[in-house]
């Protein structure tokens, strides 16, 4: 259980410092605007918030399982 | 001191070990000397009257009599004043080894041994009494 | 705004603050904690976001757009990974007692004092920098809110504007002493400060949020409107871009957030908030997202008030790093001006008071105490109370910090900005990360190394940042930029060995970390560590095995008076706070106070970790060592214990994970610890036996080859004689190891049990067949007596066929030499499944009998008078037959012969373990 959430953060961990580092971080970086945000701003934020929704899903829901293991244990 | 009809040297070789006393018994032998063996100490002391030995070789653990019995009730004894006693033994620590000579040992070995120094000891044994 | 407003308002809100300081402590004193909760402690590492964040990040956004933001994304990146490092290292704070990071990283390298120093003064040296920003920061704020000089005369450095940092310095000084040194006990925690920290971030994340909201729906009609504005300049329009021509470079980038990723666990604050004052390892799981979301919150709004100050400001003489308070101060927004200047005051407060509060820790406990100690100031009976003079020191040591802060910022702070301040700090910290992560997860890594590595790399940082900065600033005056140190090209500050082309930060940051990292490596490989350092560097990295607590007394073999040790911590923690700590102790021990002369190997080692909460660990080992005789224990014995206790762990764990057990637990834990002393007892005892057993062997087979060997002439037939025996006794000596070793793992709990439906008497006719060649050589009667149909039972096959051989050969052995009998008989009932095995021999005498499942027991041929067997036998037959819930017996009477009963439960044996539990007694 425990090895298998170190394993999914550590995913977590490894994709996103790709996404958030050169050379990937120039694909954000072009010119324009989404929805009146430049480019770059919009993408860095939004990944920034798709990460936290990772972390959320991968640490909360690992709560709730051993959570429910325990009720079924006893 | 007891009469000697030979001339070669008596070794009575002590131990609850056959192929222990195997081994011995030749070393001793090769050297020229008349042996005997018993199994336990009880046995040796029974025996002894009749081998009347120059030189005990005695392993210290032993069913029925211990060496260390047979050491001190040896040396209880006038008779036995003159005969020689090496422990031979596994047991190698200190406190071993000042049991033994507190026994009466004369020389104190350690198992396994090595043939050549068991037999320089029994040698030396012998030959300072001569 | 007037002064005083400003003043009677900050004066406010430091008390406000102190009152949730106070209410935090008074309620962990009713035991009903306010911040034991995961969202508080998300919010106290926010303490991360420092004046540099709240003024910093805009000014820094103005000239290299999104850079700033690897400030944060570090962190973040980090946060997934602290599933595995933070709760490791709060795993091992907790059990070592460790107070910083400097006596962290001295603990795991053998607790050596000279390591914690040398951190302790890198920590210091290298955080001077960051405190200063926040006077900085909070003095301008002060003045421009107040309007002295106003923030165009900002630069202009007129007196009273350095009168406002001194006298801020003072306060600051006064606030931290007043949290900081009530209490004495660091690993007893903080828990007022802990609260007021997560308070304080709460207010400025607040405070920020509202000016970006001002600004965004404010002053431009909406962010759309702001980017759509800020679009039709080309300036602004290139923040954003990031290609060949703009944006930071790609290894800025990499460094910068590699070394906040490295900030957010290693800054002695941060280590502070989210190690020690950590309240369970399990909140770090909700802070995984939450401090995360925290970052991103504000962050969200640093570029919109970026953008809106230059647009608002353009053409005149602002400091960016002063845009949020500007902003609403030039739309007369005096209310939102004053919620900002209290956002920053409480941004900087947070960092101060912590970063002070730990680096005051460290250095009493890794500076002025050893020091103290090998003057024997303090062991000298006049010094009645040392913990009151402890925490003078501790004053002393965050005025020292401030007035240095205080100093750094009036000779190089004022003309630089925020930002580029705080990374000499950031770049002086990432140099524990080779000790720090290596000490984590590389058992190899040894204090050589990790004092190699972190000299050298300080000194490449202090060299290329600090160092070079006062060159840059004139403050020494010397070519030292242009020609290199002693007119060396290749020693340039800012090009060492020619590499040119970096930003400053990266390049010192990738010259220092290499150089670290490499020597880290190159010394930990080469270098020997002492006994302790590798016992500490096992516990470290293997601390998920040790946790459990009883572990490290087994490598402690000192004992000491118990009177020095009360003595001791009276003097530490003061008279009644030991004694009820030592009340507590012998409660529970079930020990009276009174009547302890000698202080266990075990109390001694909890008296040395209460003062590691104070003193550190290095210290505290040092002051334990002048009163306790150590007796030296070497590798060899400190590997043995670790792998018998891993068992007993394995053993806790197991139990520790119902709760509802745990009363349970800790009694079974009890009984658990006793036992191992006993089995360390019994081990030194079976260890003794064994050898000599093997020795007898060993003395035949040396004996007999070396004759062979001397005698190359003997004949034939005595050549074979010997050499079978030769043969006969090597046979004896694997038979011997292979018992010592099945015996081993039952006792241990190793054994695989290969469980199958089985008829036992399939399996006594099979042990017949095996044995027939011995039975018909000594030709003996055996008369076997199987019921048609046995109920099947469940269990080892193999094992239990060796029962019933050991138990045949035994009674071939001591069966009548010429008329030998021997009976084996099976009988059943609706319980159980009997077997007998009887002999005719001359029996077992009565004073034995209790002793023969005993290792080792041998018994004796009455016809030789010799001993018989290695005396196990017996023994592993007895573990075989209670791991399948059954019972022994012998009965005999002396001429009679025996009979041992084999009692098998046909059907406790359906719910046996495929491993054994461990059986150590024997009956």
């Amino acid at each position: 259980m425990r090895q298998k959430t170190s394993a999914k953060l550590i995913g977590v961990f490894l994709l996103f410092a790709t996404l958030f580092n050169y050379p990937i971080l120039q694909i954000w970086g072009s010119e324009g605007s989404l929805l009146g945000i430049p480019h770059l701003l919009f993408s860095i934020f939004a990944l920034w918030l798709a990460m936290i929704l990772c972390l959320v899903f991968v640490v909360e829901r690992r709560i709730v399982k051993s959570g429910k293991s325990k009720i079924s244990s006893q | 001191m007891k009469s000697n009809d030979s001339a070669s040297p008596r070794v009575m070789i002590v131990d609850d070990e056959p192929n222990i006393v195997t081994a011995i018994d030749f070393l001793m032998q090769q050297q020229g000397f008349q042996t005997a063996s018993a199994y336990n100490g009880a046995e040796a002391l029974r025996m002894m009257e009749a081998f009347q030995p120059d030189l005990l070789i005695l392993d210290v653990m032993m069913p029925v009599m211990d060496g260390y019995e047979v050491a001190s009730s040896m040396r209880k004894e006038d008779k036995w004043a003159g005969t020689k006693i090496i422990f031979l033994t596994a047991k190698g620590a200190e406190k071993d080894k000042s049991q033994g000579y507190g026994a009466g040992a004369d020389v104190y070995l350690t198992k396994p041994f090595d043939n050549k120094a068991l037999v320089e000891k029994v040698r030396d044994s012998l030959d300072l009494d001569w | 705004m007037s002064t005083l407003v400003v003043v009677v308002a900050s004066l406010g809100y430091l008390v406000l603050l102190f009152g949730v300081a106070y209410f935090g402590d008074k309620r962990a004193l009713q035991g009903r904690s306010i911040t034991n909760n995961p969202f508080v402690y998300a919010l106290s590492l926010a303490v991360y976001c420092t004046a540099w964040t709240y003024y910093g990040s805009v000014g820094r956004a103005t000239e290299t757009g999104l850079e700033f933001i690897t400030i944060y994304l570090g962190p973040t990146l980090m946060a997934p990974l602290w599933y595995i490092l933070l709760r490791k290292m709060i795993v091992i704070a907790k059990s070592q007692r460790i107070n910083s990071i400097a006596d962290f990283i001295s603990a795991r390298y053998g607790k050596s004092a000279f390591l914690g120093s040398a951190v302790t003064i890198i920590s210091i040296i290298g955080i001077i920098p960051y405190i200063s920003l926040q006077l900085k920061a909070v003095s301008f704020s002060f003045d421009i809110l107040t309007q002295q000089g106003g923030p165009q005369a900002f630069f202009e450095g007129t007196s009273f504007y350095q009168d406002t940092a001194f006298y801020i310095t003072i306060i600051l000084a006064a606030f931290t002493i007043l949290f900081g040194t009530r209490h004495l006990e660091v690993a007893e925690k903080h828990e007022g400060i802990v609260a007021a920290i997560a308070f304080e971030s709460i207010v400025k994340l607040v405070a920020f949020v509202s000016v970006g909201l001002f600004v965004c729906f404010g002053v431009f009609d909406s962010p759309i409107d702001l980017f759509q504005q800020a679009d039709k300049i080309e300036e602004l329009r290139n923040l954003f871009v990031i290609d060949q021509n703009h944006g930071s470079q790609p290894w800025t980038w990499a460094w910068l957030t590699l070394i906040s990723m490295s900030a957010i666990l290693f800054l002695p604050r941060q280590f502070h908030v989210a190690v020690i004052e950590n309240k369970h390892p399990n909140h770090v799981n909700k802070a995984i997202w939450l401090f995360p979301l925290y970052l991103f919150v504000i962050n969200l709004f640093v570029m919109p008030i970026a953008l809106g100050g230059m647009m608002e400001f353009s053409g005149q003489n602002v400091d960016a790093d002063t845009y949020v308070l500007s902003l609403p101060l030039a739309y007369g927004n005096e209310y939102l001006a004053l919620l900002v200047f209290i956002g920053g005051l409480s941004a900087s407060t947070s960092m101060v008071i912590v970063a002070t509060n730990a680096l005051s820790i460290m250095a009493s406990s890794n500076l002025l105490v050893p020091l103290l100690l090998r003057t024997s100031a303090i062991q000298g009976d006049f010094v009645r109370d040392v913990s009151g003079r402890l925490r003078s020191l501790r004053r002393l040591i965050i005025i020292v910090i401030l007035i240095l802060a205080y100093v750094y910022f009036i000779s190089i702070g004022q003309g630089t900005s925020l930002v580029s301040i705080g990374l000499i700090s950031f770049v002086a910290v990432a140099q524990f990360i080779p000790s720090m992560i290596g000490g984590l997860f590389w058992k190899d890594g040894n204090m050589v190394g990790a004092i190699m590595g972190l000299l050298a790399g300080f000194m490449i940082w202090a060299f290329t940042l600090p160092f070079a900065s006062l060159v840059q600033a004139g403050i020494i005056e010397s070519e030292l930029i242009e020609k290199g140190l002693w007119g060396i090209d290749g020693l340039r500050p800012f090009a060492l060995f020619g590499m040119e082309g970096m930003d400053k930060v990266s390049h010192s940051a990738f010259w220092s970390l290499l150089v670290n990292a490499a020597l880290y490596v190159i010394g930990s490989l080469y270098g020997k560590p002492s006994v302790i350092g590798h016992t500490q560097a096992n516990l470290f990295v293997n601390i998920y095995k040790y946790t459990g607590g009883q572990t490290e007394s087994a490598f402690f073999r000192g004992k000491a008076q118990f009177v020095d040790i009360r003595l001791m911590l009276n003097r530490f923690l003061g008279y009644e706070h030991s004694n009820d700590l030592l009340n507590r102790y012998a409660r529970n021990h079930n020990l009276e106070l009174e009547k302890i002369k000698e202080a266990s190997p075990h109390m001694v080692l909890y008296a040395e970790k209460l003062l590691s909460g104070v003193i550190g660990a290095a210290s505290a080992r040092l002051l334990v060592g002048s009163v306790v005789k150590e007796e030296p224990i070497n590798l060899y014995e400190v590997m043995n214990i670790l792998d018998e206790t891993q068992q007993l762990m394995r053993y806790s764990q197991e139990l520790e994970r119902k709760s509802e057990e745990l009363r349970k637990a800790t009694l079974d834990l009890q009984s658990a610890n006793e036992r191992l002393k006993e089995m360390d007892a019994l081990k030194d005892e079976f260890i003794t036996t064994v050898t000599h057993e093997l020795r007898t062997p060993i003395t035949s087979i040396r004996s007999f080859s070396n004759i062979l060997y001397d005698n190359p002439a003997l004949e034939d037939e005595k050549r074979a004689e010997f050499l079978a025996i030769i043969i006969q006794e090597s046979q004896r000596i694997s038979r011997l190891i292979n018992q010592v070793l099945d015996l081993e793992k039952m006792e241990s709990g190793h054994a695989d049990w290969n469980l199958t439906q089985l008829d036992v008497g399939l399996v006594v006719q099979e042990s017949v067949r095996r044995l027939q060649s011995l039975i018909n050589e000594q030709e003996i009667k055996l008369h076997l007596d199987l019921p048609n149909h046995l109920p099947l039972i469940r269990g080892d096959k193999d094992r239990l066929m060796q029962v019933v051989i050991n138990l045949l050969s035994n009674a071939i052995k001591f069966c009548k030499p010429d008329r030998g009998v021997v009976n084996v008989r099976m009988v059943y009932t609706d319980e159980d499944l009997i077997l007998k095995v009887s002999d005719n021999g001359e029996g077992i005498s009565p004073e034995v009998q209790p002793y023969i499942f005993d290792k080792f027991t041998q018994f004796t041929d009455h016809r030789s008078g010799r001993r018989q067997g290695s005396g196990l036998g017996l023994s592993i037959t007895w573990r075989i037959v209670r791991y399948h819930r059954g019972s022994i017996e012998v009965e005999s009477s002396p001429g009679e012969g025996a009979t041992f009963t084999v009692t098998l439960p046909l059907s406790e044996t359906r719910r046996l373990p495929m491993k054994t539990p461990s059986f150590n007694r024997t009956p």
